[in-house]
């Protein structure tokens, strides 16, 4: 890779309290606890409000990761549950989106007719990752559509509209 | 549907104004060829307004984003039952799955990252032994740290004693690599009581003391393994020795290691309360877990220190994380370790493809 190396923005977090300013500007988080994750994604959610943006946590199986997420995933737009060393996606991965147990990546991706890349990609982040191509996909898909059909109806109504201009019922009879 | 109810007044609109024209046109002519053009002229404009009407129609209503998109999307849809199906998922699921489309910020937690796998187990990279206990060997602190767990006496068939598997801990993991397998303690000491030390409560996790009696002499002792600053905090012990292992800690944190230091206690332990310990149940083991870690820190010698490499992440990361940063996806990484080790392990790792 030839990016430019960027020195890694570490901060370091004993309480919630360090994070109640909006904006905040960090790659890494040290010394995470659950609650203040919770208070980095809130202050994220802020920085986004009224917009169509949104915040996701991912998060591990282990009982440890799940405490320190808990309270973040209740705070986030999108929580994310990741079990890094299953089979695929047909057990290996558990997604929860916005807290609905049913969710599953394997579902969506049989259902949506996922393509094999997608299918056969490794859990956990990978998974996220697919899933999230997928959707920006399926936006930009039926924004192209949006657009055709306004393309299309347009070039209808011009027709007709000079169609109409152009002639009268007179130019139809000899 | 009011977009239909639009369209079909126009259409209905259309006909009746069309059809008055052709009504005031064919009342002038007489003869039967007239009365057919006329007919044509009403089939013309009859079509005329329906696509009209279609048109406005198609530019007014909703497209079926979902049944289309879906259509395209599933190569599998053949049949109008398959289409019907599709598009039922779809509408379920679609709520749910878009919102994933809108991200742009996401907090990962470390251990997500991580290999767990079988065979890529933590290992340890180095022993710090503290100088003023010449007579300690390395492997000496290596078998404080094992006695820890209780997995290894429960030892399972293999051939080689190992039963790593069971392991969870990664620094469990570790020194029993290390070791060989660790199937001779269990035949010489017996965990008698597992306890926390500390102050905050983020520590405990990490900093273990236990009580453990050697089989041989029935002699019992103790022996704490815990991070360096709480350990040495928790354990009174000279300056010098305190700043050497401090100075130690930070290099190995910042090398990306996870250090632990390992104390014993010489002191003798109180028979009643070993005896009774035994009888006691989960609940009381609790409180006496709390009791444990207001002892005092007098007797305690530090040995050692301990640095683990835990396990390395998933050979996917690095690409994960560079296809989000091209999705313009903003990456955090929350991990309970402190900040030395979480910026080596991001340098190391995770963000190695921006140098």
């Amino acid at each position: 890779m030839t990016r430019e190396f960027r020195e890694i923005n570490v901060m370091d977090s004993h309480d919630a309290s360090f994070f109640d300013a909006p904006g905040v500007a960090a790659d890494v988080i040290a010394n995470a606890t659950g609650a203040s994750i919770g208070s980095l994604v809130k202050a994220l959610r802020e920085t986004r409000r009224g917009t169509q943006r949104k915040v996701a946590v991912v998060y591990g199986s282990s009982r440890k990761s799940q405490n320190n997420f808990a309270a973040a995933a209740e705070e986030s737009d999108v929580s994310f549950l990741v079990s890094p060393n299953g089979p695929g996606l047909d057990g290996g991965t558990d997604g929860r989106i916005d807290r609905d147990p049913g969710f599953s990546l394997h579902r969506v991706a049989r259902n949506l007719g996922s393509k094999p890349d997608v299918q056969t990609a490794v859990p956990g982040m990978a998974g996220l990752v697919g899933t999230m191509c997928e959707a920006r996909a399926f936006i930009k898909k039926t924004q192209l559509l949006k657009s055709l059909q306004l393309k299309t109806s347009l070039q209808l109504l011009l027709f007709y509209g000079v169609a109409c201009a152009a002639t009268s019922p007179d130019d139809f009879k000899k | 549907m009011s977009c239909v109810c639009l369209g079909f007044v126009v259409f209905v609109v259309l006909c009746v104004s069309v059809g008055d024209d052709a009504g005031v046109a064919g009342g002038e002519g007489t003869d039967d060829t007239e009365n057919a053009r006329e007919t044509d002229l009403d089939a013309v404009s009859f079509f005329a307004a329906l696509s009209f009407a279609a048109a406005l129609v198609a530019a007014t209503v909703p497209f079926p984003q979902r049944a289309v998109s879906s259509l395209i999307t599933n190569e599998t849809v053949k049949t109008l039952g398959d289409l019907k199906t599709t598009v039922f998922n779809a509408k379920r699921n679609n709520r749910h799955w878009s919102h994933l489309a809108f991200v742009d910020a996401v907090v990962v937690d470390a251990s997500a990252l991580m290999s767990c796998s079988k065979n890529q187990n933590a290992k340890v990279a180095e022993i710090y032994v503290a100088s003023g206990h010449p007579s300690v060997a390395p492997r000496d602190l290596l078998i404080c740290a094992a006695l820890f767990s209780r997995w290894w006496d429960d030892v399972s068939d293999n051939a080689d004693g190992s039963n790593a598997n069971d392991v969870s801990n990664p620094a469990d993991q570790a020194v029993h690599a290390a070791l060989g397998g660790t199937k001779a303690l269990s035949e010489s000491y017996v965990l008698v009581r597992k306890s926390t030390f500390g102050e905050n409560e983020s520590e405990s996790s990490e900093n273990a003391e236990c009580l453990l009696r050697r089989l041989g002499d029935d002699s019992e002792f103790r022996v704490r393994r815990g991070d360096p600053l709480s350990t040495l905090r928790e354990c009174s012990t000279d300056e010098e020795t305190t700043e050497e292992l401090l100075n130690a800690s930070d290099t190995c944190k910042r090398a990306g290691l996870y250090c632990l230091v390992v104390a014993a206690h010489h002191g003798a332990v109180d028979k009643t309360e070993t005896e009774t310990e035994t009888e006691r149940t989960e609940c009381d083991r609790a409180s006496v877990s709390v009791a444990s870690s207001q002892t005092p820190a007098a007797g305690w010698t530090v040995l050692g220190l301990i640095a683990f490499e835990l396990g390395p992440l998933r050979h996917d990361t690095t690409s994960v994380i560079n296809q989000l940063e091209n999705l313009g996806v903003r990456f955090i990484l929350a991990t309970e370790s402190d900040a030395a080790v979480a910026a080596a392990t991001a340098r190391r790792a995770i963000f190695s493809f921006r140098k």
